[in-house]
């Protein structure tokens, strides 16, 4: 299997108006992401899953390292032509309707006019638009809007899906139609890679995960190899997520401590021992 | 290359062009002309005419070159703020692409207002010289309707006075002057002179209308000699026509003298010795004070040259910072660049007294001097493009100049801010979180 996207050693600063750092995103970051796999990036806020995507995509630049999509450096207008995207937020433009949002990204792509408008067509009634197509994106809901950016992340038949969120705002049958509709893109070879905070979502469809806290990738690997010490228990993924992320907090706590002065170390100590994430842990690591 | 300019062009039009606002822009300059309409100027139907093409062009030169400094500002800010450039950006869109997209987008939008602009300055011209001369309601040829009310001064000469100037030809016998007609005996000839036509390169067309004593089918045979007498180049012309039809003679431009006069005179040379009537209203000339229609496409040519920079300006500024900063930012540049040659005006100043002055002004000075020079040639001459002073004026602009205008407004500033602002934003990451 080829690795479709490798990012090795990456790292993104953020630097303020004056080019002083102001926060690191990303952390030394090394990840690959194999040809018809359905990848899973977790983290919580803040955690550089967005920083991630925009990094593979070309959207930001790493300050340290190196990323290759399909072997090439991420923004690479050949590149760009196998990958579809579908933004944590609602991009799109709200005074356009579903279908002009289709046409328009159809002809950036060249797609002729018989082709722009089949899989218009298809991609509407594939996602619950149809019959609402002529209507301002503005007006719709939330959830509505993220079945029109996937769809628009789809007019390209990309090899690599990159989604943010896809299921958020989403009512339970959309959620579980576009979960069906990515097992069926995973069998048609497509390559996906999924950020999420829905670890129900992640936990259905994905073939792999990773774990980011705080630019760092915690945790990686298969997903049925991870949740494997969770064997018969419900809500698997979550119990390990919750288990990782608060070990790293628990680590990134005794490396404060080790540097921190004496003041500042005992109000840590007391945040991360009696942090609601903490406890919600050991009652859960107790079952 | 082009589906992807072109798909962002087409966008960026309609969303500009079905906005609210633009709704307004259209209608205020549907309604500029006919505003300027209401400008009574000196009371003169050339100061009536001036005053008219001044104000339309002018004002419409500011509401356009405001509209474009706010479109200019908001066309990729807009989208930033929205974060829909970013959806755009990792489509195989490249960075430049998108610019000149949205730079074609703004133009053709402009084009569109212009040609919005020139209709609507066509139909109040027209109502303008109908009003004007209601007598030639049924004058195909606008422009040349537009000849008739500029400015000729009529009067016509007493014969003997011309006559002189004219040796051997006919017998004298003046007109009858004074009178709502001339009356032109057999073998006599009556002569007017038009005067305050300005220097033109078009034909002159004289109208004219004559009767006889009698109804007669048969035609009248006349002699015109056109030109000024003290010269050696005259046009002769003879007509074979038809009593009570008006009628058209072409005259060539070199007929005018230095100071914008016209000599004609008509000599009777009737074989069956009819006398002949011109009334005077009938004698009238079609002076082309200027192409009005070709001024007017010249004029918003010119005008495009100037919205083109202001759009270049804004977008360019806009890579770099917010709308308001570029608003600002294309409003500074663009009044500066309008008074570049106010800019001149103090190079000169300064280099003229440098000579006079002591040695630390002497030193400030040349150390200004090189700035404003600096400055003035970092500028278009956005000045020079405000088209009104043609139009008004009835002047042609040359073609020499349109194209040194292209090339120094357009290729060398707009082209080269442009290029600096795709420079900037192919550089540019465009993901920063809460930018």
């Amino acid at each position: 299997m080829s690795e479709i996207v490798s990012l090795f050693g990456v790292t993104k600063i953020f630097k303020d108006f004056w080019g002083k750092p102001k926060v690191k995103a990303v952390d030394n970051l090394d990840l690959q992401i194999n040809e018809g796999e359905i990848f899973g990036l977790l983290g919580p806020n803040g955690s550089g899953k967005t920083t991630t995507l925009k990094l593979i995509l070309g959207l930001l630049y790493p300050t340290r390292g190196r990323i290759s999509v399909f072997n090439r450096p991420p923004g690479d207008n050949l590149i760009k032509r196998l990958i579809g995207y579908l933004p944590e937020e609602d991009y799109l433009y709200p005074y356009l309707t579903a279908r002009e949002i289709m046409d328009f990204y159809g002809r950036i792509f060249n797609l002729s006019t018989r082709v722009r408008k089949e899989r218009t067509d298809y991609l509407l009634q594939l996602l619950g638009i149809k019959g609402y197509e002529n209507r301002p994106i503005g007006e719709y809901s939330k959830g509505m809007a993220r079945r029109i950016g996937l769809a628009q992340a789809l007019i390209n038949d990309p090899q690599l899906l990159i989604l943010d969120e896809p299921t958020s705002g989403m009512d339970p049958i959309g959620a579980r139609e576009v979960k069906d509709l990515l097992l069926e893109l995973k069998k048609k070879g497509k390559t996906i890679l999924i950020s999420s905070h829905l670890l129900a979502d992640i936990e259905d469809i994905c073939d792999r995960i990773g774990i980011l806290y705080e630019g760092k990738l915690i945790a990686t690997g298969e997903v049925e190899k991870l949740l494997s010490p969770f064997k018969g228990e419900s809500n698997r993924l979550e119990k390990f997520f919750l288990q990782v992320v608060g070990k790293a907090k628990e680590e990134k706590g005794e490396s404060e401590k080790k540097v921190a002065p004496k003041k500042k170390e005992k109000k840590e100590v007391k945040i991360i021992e009696e942090g609601p994430d903490m406890e919600l842990l050991k009652k859960l690591t107790k079952k | 290359m082009f589906h992807r300019i072109l798909a962002i062009t087409r966008k960026t039009f309609f969303y500009y062009f079905l906005s609210p606002a633009y709704g307004i822009i259209i209608f205020l300059l549907l309604l500029l002309p006919f505003w300027c309409l209401r400008l009574e100027g000196d009371g003169t139907a050339l100061g009536k005419f001036k005053i008219y093409s001044t104000y339309t062009f002018l004002l419409a030169t500011i509401i356009l070159v405001g509209t474009n400094i706010f479109t200019s500002c908001t066309v990729l800010t807009r989208d930033w703020r929205r974060k829909s450039i970013f959806l755009l950006d990792i489509k195989p869109v490249k960075r430049w692409e998108i610019l000149a997209g949205k730079w074609l987008g703004i133009i053709f939008l402009n084009i569109t207002l212009l040609a919005i602009l020139f209709f609507s300055i066509f139909l109040s011209s027209k109502f303008l010289s109908r009003y004007y001369l209601p007598e030639l309601r049924g004058e195909k040829n606008v422009f040349l309707t537009y000849q008739k009310i500029l400015p000729s001064s009529q009067k016509s000469l007493p014969s003997s006075e011309v006559h002189s100037l004219l040796p051997g030809v006919g017998k004298e016998r003046p007109a009858e002057e004074g009178k709502a007609s001339y009356s032109v005996l057999p073998g006599a000839h009556v002569t007017w002179l038009f005067q305050g036509i300005a220097p033109t390169e078009n034909t002159l067309i004289l109208n004219y209308k004559f009767f006889t004593a009698k109804k007669e089918e048969t035609k009248v045979i006349g002699f015109w000699i056109i030109g000024d007498p003290s010269s050696k180049n005259l046009f002769r012309y003879q007509s074979e026509v038809k009593a009570g039809e008006t009628h058209k003679i072409r005259i060539p431009p070199w007929t005018l003298n230095d100071k914008g006069e016209l000599w004609v005179t008509y000599f009777n040379i009737d074989p069956l010795e009819r006398s002949v009537v011109f009334p005077k209203e009938e004698i009238t000339l079609l002076t082309p004070w200027g192409n009005y229609w070709l001024n007017l496409i010249f004029g918003e040519f010119l005008l495009l040259l100037i919205i083109s920079f202001v759009v270049f300006l804004g977008i360019t500024v806009t890579t770099m910072t917010s709308t308001i900063t570029g608003i600002i930012g294309t409003l500074v540049f663009t009044s500066i660049s309008f008074a570049r040659d106010i800019l001149g005006a103090f190079v000169h100043f300064f280099v003229d007294t440098t000579g006079k002055k002591t040695a630390g002004v002497s030193i400030y000075t040349h150390f200004t001097n090189g700035l404003l020079t600096f400055l003035k040639h970092l500028l278009p001459p956005l000045g020079e493009c405000l088209s009104h002073n043609y139009v008004g004026n009835g002047i042609v602009p040359p073609l020499s100049l349109l194209g040194k205008l292209f090339v120094e407004v357009f290729l060398l500033k707009g082209l080269g801010v442009f290029l600096i602002g795709v420079l900037y934003f192919t550089r540019r990451e465009l993901g920063i979180p809460n930018e």
